[in-house]
């Protein structure tokens, strides 16, 4: 379970996030939406521990994570490029990722079968290194390597921007596996709205670093939440 | 068009990100320019009247004779350093220009950077002093021009084979070749450039000879660019092909054999890290400063040069130690690393490679033993102290490293940094004076043991530092990913 309490992070003058309370429970798929910055990258990134929070925390499962680093047993992410290795190919990446998680070259190989639709011929021997991969691919492989090694919270920032059409039903597909079978959290992050309601069960809405909506998905959330966001376009006055 | 595609090139250099390069920095590189066009300018005055007066030689003639040597050292250094850049032509593709237009703009473009148009500076300079001296007019325009013609189409040469290793590497071949039989005087080498350059002043219609070599040098470039000048061929950015590759046994030590394998991928896979491979085999030739200044005789230098002969990948790659990592140090935080076990993974790549060193270091024992015995007590000193102490100057070097940027190479930034300045104390300075010291009262022999003794004592203690370090990448974890996340 996460818990956040009381979590704020301010540059300067600017508050980019400010959060009460939130709870996630485990085995929760948790989507959060909201426009460029509302404060979505900013609230992972305070989750992973690579920014300090201003006042409050997050913990995981009772582990605060800016005091204790047990945490990372716990929790995996891919948030953006930066969590990739270039130089290296993706199979070499996956073993990689695989060792520091406690597993051998063979199980991240059994590990990869299940990903062989997803990857398309397109990533496994393909003879390019990660940093040569068009930007999906690299997206693809970044995803996958965030499952390596039964984590049992896998952060996601924007997985299905620049992934095409097939492969992001495959995602969300994975994502409800996973999540059914392995009981595993995912946080997943989108400006899709239809994407996010589809595989959440849970969405919550962050609007200039607030918590404005906190909702459990059933079939009127998309349209709930395009009129939210439509009202927010018809009403710019107000914004400023 | 060529005037608006220069206002274009002037806005990126002042505004662009691509050199790395704050305004410091540009005004640093504006005064080393200077200072090279003062040198240049200077060198032909001392040439010139140097060769006259105290040799009372024909100066014309014995630049002539030198003059290999250094169109050979130019094209050297253009290969090494200047890239064609055709990553900022892509946006004129689709724009209403002619092809021809483009291409040779990216031509003339490689004439602009200041290794181009250096020599120039010598050049004119030193036609022009021959001129008031009473060299013919002619001949003197005809050698100037032949002469430059000849260094220009070196750039030419450089787009043509800049990406081709292996004809880089004949190349070479040739010139050690030819540069070995001139040394040794087996073919006179040095007497048939005096010939062929001074041609240019003597028979003025030589000239034609450069000034085909350039214009046949320039329509070829022309033609390769301009037949590759697709997104997917020629302004594409080199791919190299991609092979999954492990060393097994390394396996065997977890979490350290698998950043050793990591790093080792990492080394041989990016440019920059290529060049640290390539310097720290450069530096095994330290010793032979020996031969420049009698100072390096003494033994503190000697230790001071066993030190760098020894150390020279420990001392590249460890100051840099998080900072090669600064592309993925994100993913890093939020993996289940242990930062010991990282640190430990560097320290024993570090240390292998200082073991391969003192191995390699056994041609010094050919100018005597004692040379080599001391600079196998730096080796271990090295080994025991040093690495720890680099690791720890690394921790404060927040430069963010492009891996694959190869106008990096040279001149890396670094931070300055009064703490890692302050380690050199213990790194450079101690095992000199102790060295020193000891040999002074006590020789040779007792003085390696002292410097031997040095290194297993910190050998011993390297857990501590090693907590050290690990405390500080702690407390400074939230800045130095903060650091590594600018991109200049």
């Amino acid at each position: 379970m996460i818990t956040i309490h009381n979590l704020s992070k301010t540059y300067g003058k600017a508050t980019v996030l400010n959060i009460e309370n939130l709870e996630i429970p485990s085995g929760e798929t948790f989507g959060l939406v909201g426009n460029n910055g509302a404060g979505k990258t900013t609230l992972f990134s305070l989750m992973l521990d690579l920014i300090q929070p201003t006042t409050g925390f997050v913990s995981v499962d009772d582990i605060k994570v800016n005091e204790s680093e047990a945490w990372k047993n716990k929790v995996s992410a891919f948030v953006d490029e930066s969590f990739l290795i270039g130089y290296l190919t993706p199979e070499e990446y996956f073993y990689f990722i695989g060792e520091l998680r406690g597993q051998n070259k063979a199980s991240v190989d059994e590990f990869l079968k299940q990903f062989h639709d997803l990857f398309n011929g397109e990533i496994l021997n393909s003879g390019k290194y990660v940093r040569d991969l068009s930007k999906g691919n690299q997206k693809k492989v970044g995803i996958v390597g965030a499952m390596i090694g039964n984590p049992e919270i896998i952060i996601l920032d924007e997985p299905f921007a620049n992934l095409d059409p097939s492969t992001q039903i495959k995602l969300k597909n994975l994502i409800k596996e996973l999540s059914k079978q392995d009981g595993v959290t995912f946080l997943i992050s989108s400006h899709d709205l239809s994407h996010t309601t589809e595989v959440c069960n849970r969405i919550v809405v962050v609007n200039k670093g607030k918590l404005v909506k906190d909702i459990q998905t059933d079939p009127e959330t998309l349209r709930d939440l395009e009129q939210y966001f439509a009202d927010q376009v018809s009403k710019p006055v107000e914004m400023i | 068009m060529f005037f608006k595609f220069l206002r274009l090139e002037f806005k990126s250099f002042f505004r662009g990100t691509s050199l790395g390069i704050n305004l410091a920095m540009k005004i640093f590189r504006f005064i080393g320019i200077l200072y090279f066009m003062g040198c240049l300018v200077g060198g032909a005055f001392i040439a010139f009247f140097y060769i006259k007066e105290e040799m009372h030689e024909d100066p014309l003639k014995i630049v002539s004779r030198f003059l290999i040597i250094a169109w050979a050292a130019d094209l050297i250094f253009k290969y090494m350093l200047q890239e064609m850049s055709t990553q900022n032509i892509k946006p004129f593709l689709t724009l209403n220009i002619p092809k021809k237009t483009v291409v040779n703009y990216t031509l003339v473009k490689t004439f602009f950077t200041p290794l181009s148009w250096l020599n120039s500076f010598f050049f004119i300079t030193f036609s022009a002093i021959a001129l008031f001296n009473g060299y013919g007019f002619v001949g003197v325009l005809s050698w100037l021009i032949g002469v430059s013609l000849l260094f220009y189409l070196n750039n030419f040469i450089n787009i043509l084979f800049n990406d081709k290793e292996t004809i880089a590497i004949v190349v070479g071949c040739v010139f050690a070749a030819v540069a070995g039989l001139a040394y040794y005087n087996i073919v006179p080498v040095l007497s048939y450039s005096e010939k062929f350059f001074f041609n240019f002043y003597e028979r003025p219609y030589f000239v034609v000879i450069s000034i085909l070599l350039f214009t046949a040098l320039w329509k070829i470039s022309f033609n390769y660019i301009h037949k590759a000048f697709y997104l997917d061929e020629g302004l594409e950015a080199k791919k190299t092909i991609g092979k999954t590759e492990n060393i097994a046994f390394l396996n065997k030590y977890g979490a350290i054999g698998t950043f050793i394998n990591n790093d080792i991928k990492m080394l041989r896979r990016n440019k920059v890290t290529k060049g640290i491979l390539i310097g720290s085999f450069l530096f095994l030739f330290y010793g032979m400063l020996m031969f420049s200044s009698p100072l390096y005789k003494t033994p503190a230098m000697t230790m001071f040069m066993g030190l760098f002969v020894t150390g020279g990948f420990q001392f590249l790659f460890g100051q840099r130690v998080p900072a090669f990592d600064s592309s993925y140090y994100p993913l890093m935080m939020t993996s289940n690393v242990p930062y010991k076990e990282y640190l430990k993974a560097k320290w024993w790549l570090m240390n292998i490679m200082t073991g391969v060193s003192i191995l390699l270091a056994v041609g010094y024992a050919y100018f005597g033993w004692e040379m080599y015995v001391t600079f196998f007590a730096a080796g271990i000193y090295n080994i025991g102290v040093n690495s720890q102490f680099t690791l720890w100057a690394g921790a404060f070097n927040k430069t963010q490293i492009d891996l694959n940027a190869k106008e990096k190479r040279f001149g890396q930034k670094n931070s300055f940094n009064l703490k890692a300045l302050l380690l050199l104390i213990p790194k450079m300075f101690l095992p000199m004076a102790v060295f020193g010291g000891v040999q002074h009262f006590f020789g040779i022999g007792a003085g390696v043991v002292s410097v031997a003794i040095m290194g297993l004592a910190g050998f011993l203690f390297r857990e501590k530092i090693f907590d050290i370090i690990v405390k500080h990448y702690k407390v400074e974890k939230y800045s130095t990913l903060e650091a590594f996340k600018n991109k200049d």
